[in-house]
C-alpha cells in the first residue's frame, strides 16, 4: 500500500477557474460555439462561484406528471417501529429520512398544491398509521394529534401538529418532516385526540377519550444508510405512468370491493371508469356508492347513501374531502346538496354518508365535491384528487 | 495537475461538464439511494493509450446536494483496474468537494495496492460549512502502462462510490468507469515513456458535443454503469 498523492491541499485558483469553466461548458452545451469560450479561460473566481451552473435534474423526478395517480420515481424505505397501544388505538410509527411531500391548501388547481421541502436535511420524516385495535381499521386522524420528541429528557421539537398524509405505499397516515439536533437517542410521545369522525357499528361510541403513546429511536449512521440505502427506484420508463406502487404490509390494503358493501349498489349509467373495468372516478379518485335500506347501523331510520371515495389501484379511503348528494327521479329534484358526512365503520371502515329518505331504484343520485380530500399528498398522488367535477351515479335494484 | 488550469484545463472541464450535462439523463437509475444522487465519471471514458505510457483519468463528482441546500463534506471513490497493465503513478486531489466555501479546502488521502489493483481515493471537505453542490473533478489520476502492456481494451472500473452530505446522510451514487484502449508496442523494450494527455482535443462546440453523445452511447453499448451507495 502506498499513497501517490501529490496535492493534499486545495489551490483555490484550480478550483474556482474550474467551476467557472464548468458553467460555460454548459452554456455552450446548448449554444456551440459561443462568445464565453474564451472568456472562460480567464474568469476569475467570484465569475464561476456566481455562475448558473446545471448539469441535469437536481432531484429525480417525474417530468410533467398526468393529473392522475401515477408510478413515482422509487419506493421509499422506512424502519417500522414495533406497534404501539394507546388506549383503543394501535399507532404504528415508522421513520424515513426527510422528504417532500405536497400540501392541499383548500382548493382545486395546481396553485393550492403547495411543495414542503425540508427545513433542514438533519432529521426524520415522522409517521404514523392508526388503527382500532379492535377491528384494525385504520382511522382517519384529522386535528388534535400532537407529537412531541426529547432527548435526554429535554424537548428538542415540538408539540407540533402532524399532516394528514396518504402514499402509495402506506396509505392514509399522518406525520411530518421533523428537524434533530444530532445522532442520539430520541423519545417521542405522541398525543391523540378524541377521533372526530362520526363512528358506526363495533366502533360507535367509541375514541371519545384522549390518548397518548411513546416510543424511542436511535438516530445515528446506521439508521439513515439504513433509510437511504433501502430506497428502490423503479425503472426509468415506468415512471409517471398511471399506476400505484403496492402498499407495504402496514399500510391499508384498501377498502372493501363494492360487492362487499351492504344496500343496493349505485351504478354509473355511463359503465364507470374510463377503461370500463371499474367505479367511476372524480380526478381520478375511484367514487363507490351504495343505498342501505332503513333499519340499518349507519341511520337510525332512513336508508343510508354511503359513498367510498378511494385511491385508485390500492383503494385507500380518501378522508376530509366535501362531497355532498343530489337526488332527482324522472328529472325532478328529491334532495339537493346533502351534505356526506365522514364516519367510520367498524366493517367498511371510512366512508362518507347521509341519511336519505325516499329514495328509490332507479333515481339520480349526482355525488359533488365542494373541496377535494385536504390531506398532504407523497409523490405519485399530488396531482391527483384535486379537480373532482361531479360523479353520476343511478341507484339500482338489486 | 495542481496548479491553475491552462487552456488545456479549461477545455477539459468544458467537456466534462458538457458531457455530464448530456449523460446524466441516460445514466443508470440508482439501485439504492435516497432520491437525490452523486455522479461519478471517470473522464474521459475513453482514451487510447501506448504501452509504456502515461494515462490521466479525472474522476469528476457532481451534485446538487439535497431538498434543503446541503452539499457533500466527504466523498470516496476506490478504482479498480488489472495491475498487469496499470500501476498508479499519481494521484492529486483537485477541488470539486471544496466549492462554495471560500475557506474550505480539501483534505484528501489516496492508498494503492497494485497488487489488487485498486486505488482508493478519500477526500472531507475542512470546514463542512454548507458542503459542496457542483460538477467538478475531485481527483486526477495518473495510471502508468506497462511498457509489455498487450493491445487490449482495458476497463478502469469504479466499484466503490460515497458521497456524504454535511446532513451525515449518505447519497446515492452513480458511476460510469473509463476504457482505456492499449495498444502494444513492437519491440517492448525500446518503447519510450510518454503520457496520453486525457484532455479533449482544445476547443469548445459541436466536437465536443458529439464526442460527449459518442461517449454515452458506447457507455450504454458497453454497459459499463452501474450503481452503488455505500459508507
Amino acid at each position: 500500500m502506498r499513497d501517490p498523492t501529490t496535492s493534499e491541499g486545495i489551490d483555490r485558483r484550480t478550483f474556482v477557474t474550474g467551476v467557472a469553466a464548468g458553467s460555460l461548458a454548459v452554456a455552450g452545451c446548448t449554444n456551440e460555439g459561443s462568445e464565453g469560450d474564451d472568456a472562460s479561460e480567464g474568469g476569475d473566481g467570484d465569475e464561476g462561484e456566481d455562475a448558473d451552473f446545471e448539469v441535469g435534474p437536481a432531484f429525480r423526478e417525474v417530468d410533467d406528471p398526468p393529473d392522475a395517480v401515477y408510478l413515482p420515481t422509487h419506493r421509499e424505505a422506512m424502519r417500522t417501529v414495533d406497534p404501539l397501544e394507546a388506549g383503543d388505538y394501535i399507532l404504528v410509527p415508522m421513520l424515513s429520512y426527510p422528504h417532500p411531500f405536497w400540501l392541499v391548501t383548500g382548493g382545486t388547481g395546481e396553485d393550492d398544491v403547495s411543495r414542503e421541502v425540508p427545513d433542514d436535511g438533519r432529521g426524520v420524516h415522522l409517521m404514523f398509521v392508526l388503527r382500532d385495535a379492535k377491528t384494525d381499521i385504520v382511522l382517519p386522524v384529522e386535528d388534535g394529534a400532537r407529537i412531541e420528541i426529547f432527548a435526554d429528557g429535554e424537548p428538542v421539537d415540538g408539540p407540533r401538529s402532524p399532516w394528514p398524509m396518504i402514499s402509495q405505499e402506506m396509505g392514509f397516515h399522518f406525520g411530518d418532516n421533523v428537524s434533530l439536533p444530532g445522532d442520539g437517542t430520541y423519545r417521542v410521545e405522541i398525543t391523540l385526540a378524541p377521533l372526530s369522525a362520526r363512528t358506526t357499528g363495533d366502533l360507535e361510541g367509541r375514541f371519545g377519550e384522549r390518548a397518548t403513546a411513546s416510543f424511542e429511536f436511535v438516530y445515528d449512521d446506521a439508521f439513515r444508510e439504513a433509510v437511504v440505502g433501502g430506497v428502490d427506484y423503479l425503472e426509468e420508463e415506468e415512471w409517471g405512468r398511471r399506476d400505484a406502487l403496492e402498499p407495504m404490509g402496514n399500510a391499508v390494503a384498501g377498502g372493501p370491493t363494492i360487492a362487499d358493501y351492504p344496500g343496493r349498489p349505485l351504478v354509473a349509467p355511463d359503465g364507470g371508469s374510463e377503461d370500463g373495468a371499474g367505479p367511476p372516478r372524480s380526478g381520478d379518485a375511484a367514487v363507490l356508492g351504495t343505498l342501505v335500506e332503513s333499519g340499518n347501523r349507519f341511520a337510525a331510520d332512513d336508508p343510508y347513501l354511503l359513498v367510498s371515495l378511494r385511491t385508485p389501484y390500492n383503494g385507500v379511503p380518501l378522508p376530509h374531502a366535501s362531497p355532498s348528494a343530489t337526488v332527482e327521479r324522472d328529472g325532478d329534484p328529491i334532495a339537493s346538496e346533502v351534505p356526506l358526512e365522514g364516519a367510520v365503520d367498524g366493517e367498511v371502515g371510512h366512508h362518507y354518508g347521509a341519511s336519505l329518505a325516499d329514495v328509490r331504484p332507479g333515481d339520480a343520485v349526482t355525488i359533488a365535491f365542494e373541496s377535494p380530500p385536504q390531506v398532504a399528498r407523497h409523490q405519485g398522488y399530488e396531482t391527483a384528487f384535486l379537480e373532482m367535477p361531479p360523479v353520476e351515479l343511478e341507484v339500482t335494484d338489486r | 495537475m495542481s496548479g491553475a488550469f491552462g487552456r488545456a484545463g479549461v477545455a477539459l472541464a468544458l467537456a466534462l461538464a458538457c458531457s455530464l450535462a448530456i449523460v446524466t439523463g441516460t445514466f443508470a437509475v440508482p439501485a439504492a439511494a435516497g432520491d437525490n444522487v452523486a455522479i461519478f465519471a471517470l473522464e474521459p471514458a475513453e482514451v487510447d493509450a501506448e504501452a509504456g505510457e502515461t494515462v490521466e483519468l479525472s474522476l469528476v463528482v457532481g451534485t446538487h446536494g439535497d431538498y434543503a441546500g446541503n452539499g457533500i463534506d466527504e466523498l470516496s471513490a476506490t478504482l479498480a483496474y488489472d495491475p498487469a497493465v496499470f500501476s498508479v503513478a499519481e494521484v492529486t486531489h483537485e477541488g470539486m468537494l471544496a466549492h462554495g466555501g471560500p475557506d474550505a479546502s480539501v483534505d484528501g488521502s489516496a492508498t494503492v495496492d497494485d497488487g489488487d489493483g485498486t486505488v482508493t481515493i478519500e477526500q472531507e471537505r475542512d470546514p463542512s460549512g454548507d458542503g459542496a453542490a457542483t460538477t467538478a473533478p475531485a481527483a486526477t489520476v495518473r495510471f502508468d502502462v506497462a511498457p509489455n502492456a498487450r493491445t487490449a481494451n482495458e476497463t478502469i472500473e469504479v466499484t466503490e462510490a460515497s458521497a456524504i452530505l454535511v446532513t451525515d446522510y449518505p447519497q446515492g451514487t452513480t458511476v460510469r468507469d473509463a476504457t482505456v484502449a492499449v495498444e502494444a508496442v513492437e519491440n517492448a523494450g525500446e518503447a519510450e515513456g510518454g503520457v496520453t494527455d486525457a484532455i479533449p482535443a482544445p476547443g469548445f462546440g459541436a466536437g465536443a458535443v458529439l464526442a460527449a453523445v459518442a461517449l454515452t452511447a458506447t457507455l450504454a453499448a458497453i454497459g459499463a454503469r452501474r450503481a452503488m451507495w455505500r459508507r
